[in-house]
């Protein structure tokens, strides 16, 4: 099964505290990082593998900040 | 505000704070299929005034033409009100981020075609993902 809503909502809600466009993408699609619905869609289940794209001023701290919470998220 | 008939309005509110972590200004009012009109409209009212933070309320209702939304449309002379029928959890859900961001009138057209657009068939999804994989049914 795909990625818990809560943490859906958390991960949309770390990416809306930046400027910078973010996309996360699978195999299931690209989406829009900082978008409830769209991250839902990924159906990301535990072992999937994100990748996190960030475009504009503060795009590394948006990564940086979107890798971290999916790390605490998965337990490492 | 959501609205809807039977226990709908706080099952709706309750699952919300559970995604949410309890985010956002969001109350629940549940009108009972018994409530006579007059009671229903105050407690509507009541309900709304409370939850005025002096921007306006936005009713989320289940069904257009249905009482609640019928109760409430009836009160949209007397109250600072817009009301969406249809209420889904997306629209909810998209309604905690937008109070922070939107007026009332911007977030209302925001969350029609939000809660429309989020409505998916999951065998859409299972045939991307074949398609991705190069499987066929």
């Amino acid at each position: 099964m795909g990625i818990h809503a809560r943490v859906a909502f958390q991960l949309a809600e770390t990416g809306r505290q930046f400027k910078s466009d973010i996309l996360i993408s699978n195999d299931m699609g690209k989406v829009d990082g900082k978008d409830i619905m769209e991250i839902l869609t990924l159906c990301a289940g535990p072992g999937t593998v994100l990748k996190v794209e960030s475009d504009g001023v503060d795009e590394e701290a948006a990564v940086e900040a979107i890798v971290k919470m999916l790390k605490s998220v998965n337990g490492s | 505000m959501i609205c809807a008939h039977g226990n709908l309005a706080h099952e709706l509110l309750n699952t919300l704070k559970f995604i949410t972590g309890g985010e956002g200004s969001v109350t629940a009012i549940a009108l009972d299929h018994n409530l006579d009109i007059a009671r229903a409209r105050e407690a509507v009212k009541e309900a709304v005034q409370a939850a005025d933070e002096g921007n306006k309320v936005l009713i989320a209702t289940d069904l257009y033409g249905g009482a609640p939304s019928n109760i409430c449309m009836s009160l949209q002379d007397e109250l600072p009100i817009e009301i969406i029928a249809g209420v889904n959890l997306p629209i909810l859900i998209k309604a905690v981020s937008l109070q922070k961001t939107c007026d009332l009138e911007t977030m209302a057209a925001k969350l029609k075609e939000y809660g429309r657009e989020n409505i998916h068939l999951a065998s859409d999804f299972l045939k991307r993902k074949d398609d991705k994989s190069g499987n066929n049914h």
